[in-house]
C-alpha cells in the first residue's frame, strides 16, 4: 500500500516536472516577445502620447472615447464620425461569412483530396496554391478580377440568368463580400492541410466497419469524419476567428486606408492602424485593441467551451 | 436494370460528379495563379491592357531577367532560406514538446497558461510595434536574421495545432505506455512524436509558408538591403514611392512560391504515409 | 532511434546557427555607437598621433530600387573617405515608412537622418522631432534652394529641413489622339480642358481626360488659379475656406467633370469624355495614359521615368508631350510635392549628420542622385539647363507659374486629404450632392482640428 502510493506520488511529480520543462522554452520565448508587448499595450491605453514627447496620464479617457464612438454609431451616425463602430460592424459581418464557409470548404476539400482517385496530387496542390502567394499579390489580382467587366462578372453572368454586372470594388454593398471571397479563396486551402493531417489519425477500421454496416459516403462523412475531426475543427475555427477579426492586409489593398466607398471595407484593424499612425493617438489605439481583444477572446472561449475538449 | 448494374451506374455518376466538382474548384483556385504566370511573361504594357489578353506577345523573359540581374537577389534567397529553416526547425522541436505537454500531461496552471498563450495572438500588431522595437533594439537584434527568427521560433498557432492533434489521438496507447512504466518524457519521444508525423508535416508547411512569405516582420526589423528576405527585397527593388513595377514582382512572387510548392509536394507523401493509429493493437 | 534523430536535429540546427552567424553580417549598432581607435605613432612615420572617435550615423529612407541604393553607396563611400571619422549606415524601410519612424521614436531608437514627406512634416516639426537646420547651415547654402519649397518646413522663424528633390504637376497629352481629333495645341485654360476632352471623345472614341475619383490635391490648383486663397486648415474656423464662392464654383465644376463627363454621357449612350483609371481598366493615371486609353492626364514628374520604363514604345516628343497645368481666371498654378532630409532632434551627433546632409544636398550630390537619376527634380536652383537632365523634366521646369503650392494643408494634412477626397469621390459617384459633400468637408475640418 505504502509503496504503491509513493510510487504514484513520484509518477505525478514526474508528470508535473516533465510538463513544465517541455513547455518551458516556448513559454519563455513568448513571454519575452509577447507579454512584454501586451503589458506595454495595456499600460499605454491609459496614456496620451505622440511617440516623441512624454506620455500623459489620462486614466480611462481613451476608453471613454471608444465608447462614445460606439454610441454614436449605434445611433446611426455616418461612418466618417464613428469609424470604430463601422469597423466593428463590418468585421463582425465579415467573420460571420468567412469562418464557417472556409472551415466547411476546408473539410470538404480535404476529404476529397484524401480519396484515392486519379489526379489526387494535382487537386491537392491546386487547392493549396492560393495559400502560397502573399496576400498582397492575391488582393491585387482579385481587384483586377472584380472589375466591372472583369472575369468574375463575366463568369457569374453565364451562370446566373439576368445577372447585372456589379462594380464590386466601388459598390458599398458588395465590397465586403468581395473581400470575404478573396479571404475564403486563400485560406480554405491553407486549412485543408490541417484537416488532411488530422484525417490521417482516423483509423481505417472505423470506416470499414461502417461500410460493412451499409453506410454510404455522406453518412460516413457526417457521422464519422466530422466527429473524429473535432479537435482540429476547434483549431481551424479558433484560428479562423482570430485571423478574420483582425483582418488588415486585404482591406488595406482592396479598400484603401479609409475603407473604400461609404467605409464598406473599413475594419477594426484598419481603424486601429489609423488611430495609431494617421491620427497619432497610440493610447486610443491601444484602448481599441483591448476592445477587439475582448471580443476575440470571448468568441473563441465560448466556441471552445461549447464544442471543446472532445478527447476520445 | 439489374441491381448490380444500377449500383455500378450510381457509383459511376458519383465519380463523375466528384470529378466535376474537383475540377471546377481547381480551376477557380488556380485561375489567379495561371493569370500571374502568363502575365509574368508579358510586358506591363500588355499585362495591364484591358480587356485582358492571354497570349504574351511579345513573349518576354525580361521580368525574370530583371529579377536575376538584381545583385542582391541571391542574397535574399539565402536570407529567406536561413530564416525559414530556423523557424521550421525551431517550431517543430519546441511546439511539439509544448503541444504534447498541454494535451496529455497534467500540471498546475496548464489550462490558464494555454489560454494566456493563445491570447497573445489576439492583439493587432500595430500596438505591439513600439514595445517590440524596444526589446529588439535593446537585445541588439535589429537588422539580424537570427533576431527575427527568435521572434517566431515558438509560434503559438503551432503549439495550438500540435495540442489539438495530440488530443485527437486515442488515449489507449498512452495509457498502455504508462502502465508499462514509461515516463512522460519517454512516451513523448517514443510514442507521441512518431505518431505526430502528419501534424509535424502540417506545422512545417505552415511555418515555412509563413516565414518564406513573411513581409511585415522583416519589413520592420530588417534594415539593410543585404539582409532583406525575398518579399521585402522584391518590394525594395520594384516599388517606387509613386508607382510599382508590377510584372517583375509577379515574376518574383512566382519564383518565391516555387519552394513552398515543392516542399508541399514532398511533405505531402509524408502526410499520407503517416502512421495510422490502430486503436488498441500494440 | 528517434531520440538520436531528434538530438541530431538539435545539434544540426545549433551547428548551422554557429556557422551561419559567421557568414551573415550579423548585428549593426543599436544606436549611434562609438569605437575608439587609437593609433600610436612614431614621429618618423607620416601618420599622426590621434585618438579618433568614430561616429556612426544612421540614415533611413524608403526605396527607389537597386540603382538608387548603389548611388547612395557610392556617395557614402566618397563621404567616408573625405571624413574618416564618420561612418554612415544606410537603412531602408520599403513600406509604411513614417509609421515605422514614429514607432522608433517611441522606442527611442529613431535614425539620425530620415526622409520626411511634406504632408507628414507638420507632425514631426510640431512634436519637436526635427533638429532646426537653420542652426547648422550657412545662409548661403540655404539660399541655393527654391524658396517656395522651404515654406512648409519653417516654423517660428526656424527652418527644420531641406528638400532633397521635388515634383510638380503638369498636363500630359497624347499627340496622336490630338491629331486624330484635329487639335493642334494643348488646352490653355480649364474650360478649354473640358472642351478638348469632349472633342477628343467625340472624334476618336477615347475619353479625353482621366482624373482620380476624389483627389483633393489635384483639385486645389483649379481653385487657386481662379482666385481662391491657398487652403490652410489649422483651426476649426478655417473650414470657412469652403464658403468662398470661388471654391464652391470650382469644386462644383471639378466634381461635375466626372458627373457630366462620364455618368451623364453614358446615360446618353455616348463615349465618356472624363473617366477614372478604373473605368478603362487601369490602376492609376499613369497606366491609363501609357495604355493610350485617354488623351490627357494631369500628373507629376514621376510619370516620366514610369513611361520611359514601362511603356518604352510610347515616345516622348513623337507620341506624347507635356504642357503646363491649365490656367484659371487669376493665373496659372501648380502643386509641388517634396521630401526633406530631416535630422533627428534627439540625435547624438547633429553636426556630423548635418555634414552628410550638406554633402547629399549640395550641387554635386544632387547632380548624381537626382539629375542623373531622372525620377524627380533637383531642389537646388541652377540645374535648369544641365545637359544631364532628362528633356522631359527640363521641359516641366521651363513652365512659368504664378504660384507653386506645396502639398500641405496644415497640421492634420494627411487625414484631411483622405477625408476630403472621400467626400469628393462620393459626390462624383452621385452618392451625395455637391452641397452635401462640401458640408461633410467642413465638418471634417471642424472635427479634426477641434483638439
Amino acid at each position: 500500500m505504502f509503496s504503491f502510493s509513493s510510487f504514484y506520488e513520484k509518477a505525478r511529480n514526474k508528470e508535473i516536472v516533465a510538463g513544465l520543462s517541455l513547455i518551458s522554452i516556448a513559454v519563455i520565448l513568448n513571454l519575452v516577445f509577447g507579454y512584454f508587448a501586451m503589458g506595454f499595450a495595456f499600460y499605454l491605453s491609459f496614456f496620451k502620447w505622440d511617440y516623441i514627447g512624454t506620455m500623459q496620464f489620462v486614466g480611462l479617457k481613451n476608453f471613454e472615447i471608444v465608447l462614445r464612438d460606439l454610441m454614436r454609431g449605434l445611433n446611426g451616425a455616418s461612418y466618417l464620425l464613428s469609424p470604430f463602430y463601422t469597423g466593428l460592424k463590418n468585421i463582425l459581418i465579415y467573420t460571420a461569412i468567412v469562418v464557417p464557409v472556409q472551415t466547411f470548404l476546408a473539410i470538404v476539400l480535404a476529404s476529397f483530396a484524401n480519396q484515392k482517385i486519379k489526379g489526387q496530387q494535382f487537386f491537392k496542390v491546386s487547392y493549396f496554391l492560393p495559400a502560397t502567394t502573399s496576400s498582397v499579390i492575391v488582393a491585387l489580382i482579385f481587384i483586377w478580377l472584380f472589375m466591372k467587366n472583369g472575369f468574375i462578372n463575366f463568369a457569374l453572368s453565364h451562370v446566373i440568368p439576368g445577372f447585372q454586372p456589379i462594380d464590386w470594388i466601388n459598390d458599398r454593398n458588395y465590397l465586403l463580400l468581395a473581400i470575404a471571397t478573396v479571404a475564403i479563396w486563400g485560406t480554405s486551402g491553407h486549412f485543408m492541410v490541417s484537416f488532411l493531417a488530422a484525417m490521417q489519425a482516423i483509423p481505417k477500421e472505423i470506416y470499414e466497419a461502417a461500410m460493412l454496416d451499409g453506410a454510404g459516403p455522406i453518412r460516413r462523412f457526417f457521422f464519422i469524419t466530422i466527429p473524429m475531426l473535432r479537435p482540429m475543427i476547434v483549431y481551424v475555427v479558433v484560428m479562423g476567428l482570430i485571423g478574420a477579426l483582425q483582418m488588415f492586409d486585404l482591406a488595406w489593398v482592396m479598400a484603401g486606408a479609409n475603407g473604400g466607398p461609404g467605409g464598406a471595407g473599413y475594419t477594426v484593424a484598419l481603424d486601429i492602424y489609423n488611430e495609431a499612425f494617421t491620427r497619432i493617438n497610440p493610447g486610443v489605439a491601444a484602448a481599441k485593441s483591448w476592445f477587439l481583444f475582448a471580443i476575440i477572446f470571448t468568441t473563441t472561449y465560448i466556441f471552445q467551451k461549447k464544442y471543446g475538449r472532445a478527447m476520445r | 436494370m439489374t441491381p448490380k448494374e444500377k449500383e455500378l451506374l450510381i457509383r459511376r455518376i458519383w465519380v463523375v460528379i466528384t470529378y466535376v466538382v474537383l475540377l471546377t474548384f481547381a480551376l477557380v483556385y488556380l485561375m489567379p495563379f495561371i493569370r500571374s504566370l502568363i502575365a509574368s511573361f508579358m510586358t506591363w504594357a500588355q499585362a495591364s491592357r484591358y480587356p485582358p489578353e492571354w497570349m504574351p506577345s511579345p513573349f518576354t523573359l525580361e521580368n525574370y531577367q530583371k529579377l536575376f540581374r538584381l545583385e542582391l537577389f541571391p542574397r535574399w534567397i539565402r536570407n529567406t532560406t536561413l530564416y525559414a529553416g530556423l523557424i521550421v526547425a525551431g517550431n517543430i522541436m519546441f511546439t511539439s514538446m509544448a503541444g504534447y505537454a498541454f494535451a496529455r500531461l497534467k500540471f498546475p496552471g496548464r489550462d490558464v497558461l494555454f489560454s494566456a498563450l493563445l491570447s497573445l495572438l489576439m492583439i493587432p500588431m500595430f500596438v505591439t510595434l513600439v514595445p517590440n522595437y524596444i526589446i529588439i533594439y535593446k537585445l541588439g537584434l535589429i537588422d539580424n536574421i537570427f533576431g527575427l527568427a527568435l521572434l517566431g521560433l515558438t509560434n503559438v498557432s503551432s503549439i495550438f495545432l500540435m495540442r489539438q492533434y495530440f488530443m485527437s489521438l486515442s488515449t489507449e496507447i498512452f495509457e498502455a505506455a504508462r502502465l508499462d512504466g514509461c515516463g512522460p518524457i519517454k512516451s513523448f519521444f517514443y510514442i507521441a512524436l512518431p505518431l505526430a508525423r502528419p501534424a509535424l508535416g502540417a506545422v512545417a508547411v505552415y511555418q515555412f509558408l509563413g516565414s518564406w512569405n513573411a513581409f511585415i516582420g522583416p519589413l520592420i526589423f530588417l534594415r539593410s538591403p543585404e539582409n532583406f528576405t525575398l518579399p521585402v527585397g522584391l518590394s525594395f527593388a520594384f516599388q517606387r514611392s509613386m508607382w510599382t513595377e508590377y510584372t517583375p514582382i509577379i515574376a518574383g512572387s512566382l519564383v518565391a512560391s516555387a519552394p513552398t510548392i515543392i516542399l508541399f509536394l514532398v511533405l505531402n507523401k509524408y502526410l499520407i504515409r503517416g502512421i495510422v493509429v490502430t486503436g488498441g493493437k500494440g | 532511434m528517434k531520440k538520436v534523430l531528434f538530438g541530431g536535429l538539435l545539434i544540426f540546427v545549433l551547428l548551422f546557427a554557429v556557422v551561419a552567424s559567421g557568414c551573415i553580417g550579423g548585428q549593426t549598432q543599436t544606436s549611434t555607437g562609438e569605437t575608439k581607435t587609437e593609433t600610436q605613432v612614431k614621429t618618423e612615420t607620416k601618420v599622426e598621433t590621434q585618438v579618433q572617435e568614430k561616429v556612426f550615423i544612421r540614415f533611413a529612407g524608403w526605396s527607389a530600387g537597386e540603382t538608387e541604393m548603389k548611388n547612395y553607396q557610392k556617395m557614402i563611400a566618397e563621404f567616408e573617405q573625405a571624413n574618416p571619422n564618420i561612418g554612415i549606415k544606410y537603412e531602408v524601410i520599403t513600406q509604411m515608412f513614417h509609421e515605422n519612424i514614429l514607432a522608433s521614436f517611441g522606442a527611442g531608437v529613431a535614425p539620425d537622418i530620415f526622409y520626411v514627406d511634406s504632408a507628414w512634416s507638420p507632425i514631426f516639426i510640431d512634436k519637436g522631432a526635427l533638429y532646426p537646420i537653420s542652426e547648422l547651415a550657412d545662409q548661403s547654402f540655404i539660399n541655393q534652394f527654391y524658396p517656395f519649397l522651404l515654406e512648409p518646413f519653417k516654423k517660428d522663424g526656424k527652418l527644420y529641413g531641406l528638400p532633397k528633390d521635388w515634383s510638380m504637376l503638369a498636363l500630359f497629352y497624347n499627340k496622336k489622339l490630338f491629331e486624330q481629333a484635329g487639335l493642334t495645341k494643348p488646352p490653355e485654360t480649364w474650360e478649354e480642358l473640358e472642351q478638348y476632352a469632349k472633342i477628343i471623345a467625340d472624334k476618336t472614341g477615347k475619353p479625353g481626360l482621366a482624373i482620380y475619383l476624389g483627389g483633393f490635391n489635384r483639385y486645389v490648383p483649379v481653385a487657386v488659379s481662379n482666385g481662391a486663397p491657398k487652403p490652410w486648415f489649422e483651426k476649426p474656423e478655417d473650414a470657412a475656406w469652403f464658403d468662398n464662392p470661388v471654391v464652391k464654383e470650382t469644386l462644383t465644376w471639378y466634381i461635375n467633370l466626372y458627373k457630366k463627363g462620364k455618368i451623364e454621357r453614358e446615360e446618353q449612350g455616348l463615349t465618356p469624355y472624363v473617366v477614372q483609371p478604373g473605368d478603362v481598366g487601369a490602376g492609376w493615371l499613369g497606366d491609363a495614359f501609357g495604355q493610350q486609353e485617354v488623351a490627357m492626364v494631369i500628373s507629376g514628374n514621376w510619370m516620366i521615368p514610369f513611361l520611359a520604363d514601362q511603356f518604352p514604345d510610347f515616345k516622348y516628343g513623337e507620341d506624347w508631350d507635356i504642357a503646363p497645368v491649365p490656367a484659371g481666371k487669376e493665373g496659372r498654378v501648380t502643386m509641388a510635392y517634396t521630401v526633406i532630409l530631416g535630422i533627428n532632434a534627439k540625435s547624438e551627433h547633429p553636426q556630423e549628420a548635418w555634414k552628410f546632409v550638406e554633402f547629399l544636398l549640395g550641387p554635386d550630390g544632387q547632380k548624381e542622385l537626382v539629375v542623373k537619376g531622372g525620377h524627380t527634380l533637383p531642389s537646388i536652383k541652377g540645374f535648369e539647363n544641365d545637359p544631364d537632365m532628362w528633356p522631359q523634366h527640363k521641359k516641366t521646369l521651363s513652365f512659368e507659374y504664378d504660384e507653386m503650392i506645396v502639398f500641405l494643408w496644415g497640421p492634420k494634412s494627411g487625414p484631411l486629404e483622405g477625408k476630403f477626397s472621400d467626400a469628393m469621390a462620393a459626390a462624383m459617384r452621385g452618392e451625395m450632392t455637391i452641397d452635401e459633400a462640401i458640408d461633410v468637408m467642413k465638418q471634417v475640418v471642424q472635427e479634426e482640428l477641434s483638439g
